[in-house]
């Protein structure tokens, strides 16, 4: 054969890759970014892909093209997926433009300070930063607690969602099952921490009493850790290193062995004793099966207007919240959902003046919230009410994924839903230590140990399963061994000259409230 | 015919001792089945059932609703996914294999000159790995099949392992005497792995196939790294999706009340519709077993001899 | 060796080679050029514009820093002593399981039953891990579990919190694994057993040998070839865990990490919050050299004794 035939294969070979390598190259003559040539948005978000998308990607980049030259290609990946993909995706520096990142799902601190996404300010040269130039628009809109919780070392990575901003813990009571066992929710007492949860025990004892079928008096599950409202925290409520809310002296120390977080330990210990807490609490997806018509009380963040008609979690059940302590704006809360721009985009400006428009312009946050006018939803009375086909075809777009306040109201929501969130911005205070961001670095091989003592001992703590006077000391000395001292040592160092730039600066937080912007 | 039966009972075992390997064997197997009937009997339990007394063998109370859920989630969805795992499986086994049986014979061959290394270059791999970001790297960027059919492939069709075992059966269970007495009548190698050395290998062969084909079957991770698409997400990758989905819930309690999750949590299966989705994502490849197994023991007699 | 041979013999290297060459060609993308990832592991990886190899170059080296978090916690004597012992059980129980397994099934008189215990014992396999966490759960749970069912309805105990109960999952995990595993290792060995040369069988009958002196001397020395082989790969291993079995099943409780934590368990709990990408690829890397001396260091002492079953 031989010679030959290899000789005739290995040209042939090579003449089609030439081929294909000369008809590879583009011929567009127009720039890219302008209407003829429209740079196309790769973003990628987290959700269920709607059926309709196409039709509403078009209409958007009918919208979009002679606007700013661009389109966009929305992405949605899964929330169990969102996160193992994404980061690869990041890691691996494969092409995107934007994607969604939060304090919870591609933890936005650790992406940022590895440099993955694009700087949107610029603290040396103010003029320049992208945000400044292109981004106009969110600047008016944000309230600016978002502004500046994020940015890490003065520089903001990513573009906070305009939502609500301060953290509030709430227990959601089943009214309808409150009704049934004859318990009086004008006997609980909102706000006030520990004393808050102890008026709701008697609710908790006569659900037990009453005997219902699979009902859960108390519904949490492992982990469930606590959020007290004395206290603020440095990296999470369950990693070490607290801060007194309303603090002067700046200490950091170490939460659990504070008096008032034993006190909710053996509180719970008693709740837990009396039945009121699942038995298998600590084990994790032991309570992923509990239906919520059939728990006594829920815990969860706040949001308001959770308790009316237009929320689909209560379906078949009423509920009412009540808030577990004043609400509290912390650095972490500015991170509950934003949409970052990459480290490798191509063009960040076109990127940028899109986000401008989706936070801005009503009309396109409408659009990819809840499709097309007409054929997705119609508005009667001012308020959203969607066809079939948009049940069907158009209902996964998550509201993380631009300024809420944009949006229609639906039906069932009252009609100063906005003006609510609002107030409830406005009646938080600020943490001592907000817009501090610590640097993990100097500790992770701690941080690892420390992560997993957590893990071994918190579920059982945390939800009363263990006796926390017998099991609490045990959990200490593990913390102590796994290195915590030098975590609190190092977050101690870094708070303490954050403190003193911040004073230099005059930009301290104070515990206060703080006028909000003329929009929000 | 009086020698061979003379030969059966010399080399089979007494009736006594069947009986009792009989029952041991049973046992175990009624072990690694129940599961599966267990799972079953979830699925047709009735939701308010499963609340009221957890798992049970025999539901208290039936409903098919698991079933109709699963349809209901997408049955058009659920035909696609079928779909893609078939043509997954088929292929990918069929490629793999057959490739490898090329490689494995060629380095079981005591005159090949570079089989020792390319024996290494198979074991390397197996010890040593670069870790999991350059791979995804090299998949996404430089292969660029990321969200592709040969996404689900490629990265499942060589195992050093079943490479090693079809090397040790063609070293050791092939006479060498045959292989002498083709090369001498001028046969080349191509002609002697097809004509000869394949046919005697079927059991292998068969077993590492079957083996293989369940591998793809129940590969979920390749599909979650790699698919996007839902028109290219095979029937592994969806359940796991989906109970993936489940414990974020699960796991994110404290966002419960946004809109985000309230969406999420309002359409989750139930765990009926679960065990529905499990069944029939298990059916079809238990079903392919006895294809497989016809080759398997096609030399499987009593005692050893070959029929 | 005269030249027609030599010239066959070009033949057959030349044949050969081409045999080799989709292997190879898999073996090169998928497993050779990613292992530069392992530099990974001495580095702190940071982003920089310009794509992944950009990173790269720009992230500092830092040494063995990455490689710390596995021997400076208190923690590395559970994890490491967990990891190695389960795998050696693991491959005991396995081992001596399913080569009995294969041997009884070969033996038994009814083909047709033989085939559909085979069936049966595969189902294990179909199942992936996290339905098997829902099993087990279903076994163990404290209030609904079968197991406490039992328990409480013949009055032998109270229920036991199995989740909160570290020292009975190593008899768990380790059944567990031999569950999910024997019918896809027996099935192995018995298609090298059904490839037995059945002459060997004919002179043992002609010098009456018993059906158990049949089994252990023609038998099970076939199998050592193929034995070895898959005792060796299993080694190579030693220090790696399979993340569902010592996570999703024990359903990532706290109170049993005692007894389950394995080196890539506390990896993956340990770095959720931190995102480090320097430390997986540490452990990693960690994880394959150790092995890697292991198979060595096995592998020549093996040769010592019987050459044949020697991997390389």
């Amino acid at each position: 054969m031989k010679k030959k035939s290899i000789i005739t294969i290995i040209v042939i070979i090579v003449i089609i890759v030439i081929a294909v390598a000369a008809k590879a190259h583009g011929k567009n003559k127009y720039p890219i970014g302008t209407p003829q040539n429209p740079y196309v948005i790769q973003w990628y978000l987290v959700g269920g892909t709607p059926a309709d998308l196409p039709q509403v990607e078009k209409a958007l980049d009918d919208y979009l093209v002679p606007r700013i030259g661009a389109k966009v290609e929305l992405h949605f990946l899964g929330w169990g997926q969102y996160q193992q993909v994404m980061t690869n995706m990041i890691v691996s520096s494969s092409p995107y433009d934007l994607c969604f990142t939060a304090s919870y799902l591609v933890n936005y601190e650790n992406f940022a300070s590895m440099g993955a996404f694009y700087p949107l300010t610029d603290p040396n040269n103010p003029q320049n930063g992208l945000l400044e130039k292109y981004g106009q628009g969110i600047i008016q809109n944000l309230n600016p607690a978002f502004l500046n919780g994020p940015k890490i070392n003065g520089v903001l990575y990513a573009v906070p969602t305009n939502k609500e901003v301060a953290d509030q813990l709430s227990y959601i009571l089943n009214s309808t099952m409150a009704a049934k066992v004859g318990f009086d929710m004008n006997s609980v007492v909102p706000n006030a921490g520990l004393k808050t949860l102890e008026s709701l025990e008697p609710f908790m004892a006569k659900i037990k009493a009453a005997n219902l079928p699979a009902a859960v008096p108390y519904s949490i599950s492992s982990s469930f850790t606590y959020e007290l409202p004395d206290q603020v925290y440095i990296m999470s409520s369950d990693m070490p290193g607290a801060v007194e809310m309303g603090s002067t002296d700046y200490k950091v120390f170490d939460q659990w062995e504070s008096p008032e977080y034993m006190a909710y330990m053996e509180y719970y210990h008693h709740l837990y004793q009396m039945g009121y807490i699942p038995a298998e609490a600590a084990v994790p997806n032991s309570q992923s099966n509990n239906l919520p018509k059939n728990n006594g009380i829920n815990v969860s963040d706040f949001m308001p207007c959770q308790d009316t008609l237009s929320n689909p979690t209560n379906v078949g059940w009423q509920q009412k919240s009540f808030g577990a302590f004043t609400p509290i704006i912390t650095t972490q809360e500015t991170e509950g959902g934003m949409t970052a721009i990459s480290i490798n985009a191509q063009r960040p400006d076109i990127d940028m003046k899109f986000l401008n428009i989706l936070n801005t312009d009503p009309y396109v946050r409408n659009l990819l919230q809840y499709g097309i006018q007409g054929v997705h939803y119609n508005l009667v009375d001012n308020q959203v009410a969607r066809t079939p086909r948009g049940i069907s075809s158009y209902s996964n777009w998550q509201p993380e994924l631009g300024n809420i306040y944009l949006l229609y109201l639906n039906q069932g929501d009252p009609a100063d839903k906005w003006a609510q969130f609002k107030a409830f911005n406005a009646s938080a205070n600020y943490s001592p230590i907000f817009g501090f961001h610590f640097n993990k670095t100097p500790v992770e091989d701690e941080i690892t140990a420390v992560q997993n003592v957590e893990q071994q001992y918190g579920p059982s703590l945390f939800t009363g399963t263990a006796d926390p006077k017998v099991v609490l000391p045990q959990f200490i000395a593990a913390m102590n061994k796994a290195g915590m001292q030098k975590i609190l040592a190092e977050e101690q160092k870094q708070v303490n000259a954050w403190v003193a730039a911040q004073k230099a600066a005059g930009t301290l937080p104070v515990s206060k409230v703080i006028p909000q912007s003329s929009i929000m | 015919m009086g020698r061979k039966n003379k030969f059966v009972a010399a080399t089979s075992i007494g009736p006594v001792a069947n009986v009792i390997l009989n029952i041991i064997i049973a046992i175990i197997a009624i072990c690694c089945i129940y599961p599966m009937i267990f799972i079953f009997m979830i699925s047709i339990s009735s939701e308010d059932a499963l609340a009221l007394h957890g798992f049970k063998l025999i539901p208290s109370a039936f409903s098919k609703a698991g079933y109709h859920a699963v349809m209901q989630l997408g049955g058009a969805q659920l035909l696609q996914s079928y779909m893609i795992s078939i043509a997954v499986t088929v292929v990918g086994t069929a490629i793999g294999i057959f490739i490898m049986a090329l490689y494995a014979y060629a380095i079981s061959r005591q005159d090949f000159k570079y089989r020792r290394f390319f024996t290494w270059v198979a074991v390397i791999p197996m010890m040593f790995s670069g870790g999991f970001v350059p791979m995804y790297l090299i998949n996404t960027q430089v292969l660029k099949f990321n969200n592709h059919f040969w996404a689900l492939i490629i990265p499942g069709l060589v195992s050093t392992m079943y490479l090693l075992i079809m090397r040790t059966y063609f070293k050791n269970s092939i006479p060498p005497g045959l292989v002498e007495a083709a090369r001498i009548d001028g046969a080349d190698e191509f002609t002697i792995f097809f004509k000869i050395v394949m046919p005697l290998a079927k059991p292998v062969i068969a077993t590492l196939s079957l083996l293989m084909a369940i591998g793809y079957w129940g590969d979920w991770y390749t599909p979650f790294l790699y698919i996007t698409k839902s028109s290219l997400t095979p029937l592994q990758a969806l359940l796991y999706q989906i109970q993936a989905n489940i414990q974020f819930i699960a796991n994110n309690a404290a966002l419960s009340q946004s809109p985000t999750m309230a969406a999420l949590v309002k359409n989750m299966p139930t765990e009926t519709t679960q065990m529905a989705m499990v069944v029939l994502a298990t059916i079809p490849i238990a079903c392919a077993y006895p294809f497989f197994q016809r080759y398997i023991i096609s030399g499987l007699t009593v005692g050893g001899i070959k029929e | 060796m005269g030249s027609k041979e030599k010239k066959a013999s070009r033949t057959s290297t030349g044949i050969f080679l081409i045999m080799t060459i989709p292997v190879l060609i898999y073996f090169i993308f998928e497993a050779y050029l990613p292992m530069f990832g392992a530099l990974l592991a001495f580095k702190q990886f940071h982003f920089a514009r310009g794509g992944f190899f950009a990173s790269f170059w720009s992230s500092p080296w830092v040494g063995f820093q990455n490689f710390k978090f596995l021997f400076t916690t208190d923690a590395a004597l559970v994890m490491f002593r967990n990891t190695i012992l389960y795998n050696l059980v693991f491959i005991i129980t396995v081992t001596v399981c399913s080569v009995a397994l294969a041997v009884c099934i070969n033996e038994l008189l009814n083909k047709k039953m033989a085939k559909i215990y085979q069936t049966m014992m595969f189902f294990p396999y179909f199942l992936t891990t996290i339905v098997v966490s829902y099993f087990v759960f279903s076994f163990f749970s404290m209030d609904m579990g079968s197991v406490n069912g039992i328990l409480t309805h013949l009055h032998i105990h109270t229920p036991v919190n199995w989740y909160a109960k570290p020292v009975a999952w190593p008899f768990i995990i380790i059944i567990v694994n031999l569950w999910k595993g024997i019918g896809y290792t027996s099935i192995l060995y018995l298609a090298t057993i059904v490839g037995i040369d059945s002459q060997y069988y004919e002179a043992a009958v002609m010098d009456g040998a018993s059906k158990w002196q049949q089994i252990k001397f023609i038998t099970i020395p076939h199998l050592r070839p193929i034995i070895t082989l898959m005792v060796i790969m299993a080694l190579s291993g030693i220090l790696k865990s399979d993340f569902g079995m010592f996570y999703v099943i024990p359903q990532n409780a706290g109170a049993l990490l005692p007894t389950t934590q394995t080196i890539d368990t506390y990896q993956y709990r340990g770095l959720v919050t931190l995102g480090s990408i320097g430390m997986p690829a540490a452990a990693g890397l960690f994880q394959s050299f150790v092995g890697l001396i292991l198979i060595l260091t096995v592998n020549k002492v093996v040769k010592k004794f019987d050459s044949d079953s020697a991997m390389f």
